[in-house]
């Protein structure tokens, strides 16, 4: 479904993605793993026609219409309200007029419909731009720290979220420096470290391969012993 | 419109109803013109009464609306909501008429009411004005779209959308005040300077350059959108070669235009003349033999007729009887005109040349003239005459007076029954 291959990208003298090769395949849940200023917001910006790689290729296979996007930058219209934000989008896809509703029920937003985005808290918004991001129902959807800065309820909220949008059919690519949440959720990771891949698989697959890190699933481990840096550095 | 359109006017329309700083700016504009105009008595010599309203309609056409759009689409792009309309599949010119179409529509009111506090303006002087008003707003917004598009951030593009739309209003109103030739050859390609009011003679061209600007601020805007797109794929590439080719096309015969003009005085207020010579009755009495026609030729001397009991009234000069309403059996007092002979000898054009060029026309200077009854055929005259008194322009009110200058053609063609009739002058200055 998504084809990554050879992808390098510089701006100007420093290198951000180098040599990065991997698959994701239909219905799967992947993560890309890093620290931040590891290259997975880039990554996504070249996976969405934002960004030109510098060399090789990245491909998806289906149109940029049928994918979605959440951003830690969400784009939300701040003076708007909820729906309207989502009504926006819902008439550019000339969908049913319920289908705003439904998308707000389905993040447990119904009853903020009217409140503007400006008085959303954080937890809110990004729930908010996932609903915006599933509105209409595409094959790939792109979630760039889809849970950062939420508190643990809902968080596993999202996840659920995630997994039934799965199950309906589609591809989940998302970004995440949380192990927890990778080894919880993903179907296979990438563990990214300065533009460059040091490991990937199915996260509990990865955490045996790496014999010396007792702690079953405990990625955040591996991921220190591989490169001698924290995935919580800045 | 298309629903995107469509849905982002909707969108737009709600946000900018959710934030009056940016329609007071709008609103400010007509309501100065018609507080300085109506309420407030400013009384300086020589200005026109409409002055203030045509100063405002120039700042709210060239400047308001530049600043707001640029904000607006700045904004989107700061705040990452155009990268989701890209996504979307949201093409340039949907996103342009749905974000520029809300300013349109403030724009169209606002310049109607420019048009309509404008005094002593006909419905078609005011047509004529909202028009071109209406259009520079579209040529501003899409001038705001194209820096909201290309700057940084927002404050990048307030800072440059205020300069830019200073530049575009105050740069024409300088050019027009200190009448400096190099400010107005430049100005001159600005729709801010191509605005239309009663005082406007040239609306043709004013309006083809408007147009000019606006189709060449499209095609900048339409590269500009598909920048902020890598992939490519929602620029309209067929729009975009259309765009381009009718702007090409525009912009090649705009420079002909211009070159063509550059150096030359014309005009098309000129005509074929003659003298005309009175021919009056001898004494009073009854008109005997008289059968004068009027387009009858007539020789120098040539009886043209008598009246009762009086010397024979001769033609002055060789020509052609231009008028006559004398019938024969008529009664007629001494000094009564009973033909009007045109002296053939003096055709000539004359030609009403603005007092602003009269300086650059001298005697014997070469000239180009076109007229009517000869449809494109170009003959060559000199200056043979210059008028040492201007006279006011009958046609309009504005205050550029004309002088009359009279010119030979040296081409072989009779022009002695064409008087009256209509002619162009174009004299080269080269």
């Amino acid at each position: 479904m998504i084809n990554v291959s050879n992808v390098e990208k510089s701006f100007g003298e420093a290198t951000v993605l180098s040599g990065v090769n991997f698959q994701v395949k239909e219905r799967e849940i992947f993560g890309l793993l890093g620290p931040s200023g590891s290259g997975k917001t880039t990554l996504i910006n070249i996976l969405t026609h934002q960004l030109d790689a510098d060399a090789g290729e990245a491909t998806v296979a289906v149109t940029p219409f049928e994918t979605g996007l959440m951003l830690d930058e969400d784009g939300l219209y701040p003076r708007l309200s909820c729906l309207e934000n989502l009504e926006l989008f819902r008439r550019i896809y000339s969908m049913a007029p319920e289908k705003s509703t439904e998308a707000l029920e389905n993040v447990g937003l119904a009853d903020a419909a009217k409140k503007p985005v400006t008085s959303l808290s954080k937890g809110m918004r990004q729930r908010l731009a996932l609903a915006r991001a599933i509105l209409h129902s595409p094959k790939v959807l792109f979630l760039d720290e889809p849970t950062s800065a939420l508190d643990p309820r809902t968080t596993d909220g999202i996840h659920e979220l995630i997994k039934k949008i799965r199950d309906a059919g589609a591809t989940i690519f998302l970004t995440t420096h949380n192990m927890d949440e990778a080894v919880k959720l993903c179907d296979r990771v990438v563990l990214l470290h300065k533009g460059r891949i040091v490991e990937q698989g199915e996260p509990l697959e990865i955490c045996r391969r790496h014999e010396s890190v007792r702690t079953v699933a405990d990625l955040g481990k591996v991921f220190i012993k591989m490169t001698g840096a924290d995935l919580y550095d800045q | 419109m298309t629903n995107s359109a469509s849905a982002i006017f909707i969108k737009q329309f709600r946000d900018v109803s959710k934030n009056p700083d940016v329609l007071s700016q709008f609103i400010i504009y007509p309501v100065m013109a018609f507080i300085m105009t109506h309420l407030i008595d400013v009384n300086m010599p020589g200005m026109p009464d409409s002055m203030f309203i045509t100063m405002f309609a120039k700042m709210f056409a060239g400047m308001a609306f530049v600043g707001a759009v640029a904000i607006v689409i700045a904004e989107d792009i700061e705040k990452n909501s155009l990268r989701f309309l890209l996504m979307a599949g949201v093409k340039s010119h949907e996103y342009l008429l749905g974000v520029g179409g809300v300013f349109l529509s403030f724009g169209i009111i606002g310049s109607a009411a420019f048009s309509a506090l404008m005094p002593d303006a006909d419905f078609s002087q005011r047509l004529a004005m909202w028009l071109s008003l209406m259009l520079g707003v579209a040529a501003s917004i899409l001038i705001g779209a194209i820096i909201g598009m290309t700057s940084k951030n927002q404050q990048a593009a307030t800072g440059t959308g205020q300069m830019v739309g200073f530049l575009l209003s105050f740069g024409p109103f300088l050019a027009t005040m200190s009448q400096n030739d190099t400010l107005m050859s430049i100005f001159r390609i600005f729709y801010t300077m191509n605005f239309v009011d009663t005082y406007t003679t040239e609306i043709a061209e004013n309006f083809a350059i408007i147009g000019a600007n606006i189709l060449i601020l499209s095609l900048m805007f339409t590269i500009v959108y598909g920048k902020k797109n890598k992939g490519g794929a929602v620029v309209n590439k067929k729009a975009v070669a259309a765009i381009l080719t009718i702007a090409l096309i525009g912009g090649a015969a705009f420079a002909a235009f211009t070159w063509h003009n550059a150096g030359f005085i014309s005009t098309d207020n000129a005509q074929v003349v003659t003298r005309a010579i009175p021919v009056s009755a001898t004494n009073s009495g009854v008109l005997e033999r008289f059968s004068l026609r009027e387009g009858q030729n007539v020789g120098a001397n040539e009886i043209l007729g008598w009246v009762e009991g009086g010397e024979a009234m001769r033609s002055p000069v060789n020509g052609l009887v231009m008028r006559t309403s004398a019938v024969q059996g008529q009664w007629v007092s001494p000094a009564e005109t009973v033909a009007v002979i045109s002296d053939t000898s003096t055709v000539h054009i004359r030609a009403d040349i603005e007092e602003t060029d009269i300086l650059d026309v001298y005697l014997g200077q070469r000239v180009y003239v076109r007229i009517d009854t000869f449809g494109r055929q170009r003959f060559i005259g000199y200056v043979t005459n210059i008028g040492t008194s201007a006279l006011p322009d009958a046609s309009s009110s504005r205050t550029t007076l004309l002088v009359p200058v009279e010119i030979n053609i040296t081409d072989d063609v009779d022009l002695s029954r064409l008087t009256g009739v209509n002619a162009e002058v174009r004299i080269p200055l080269r």
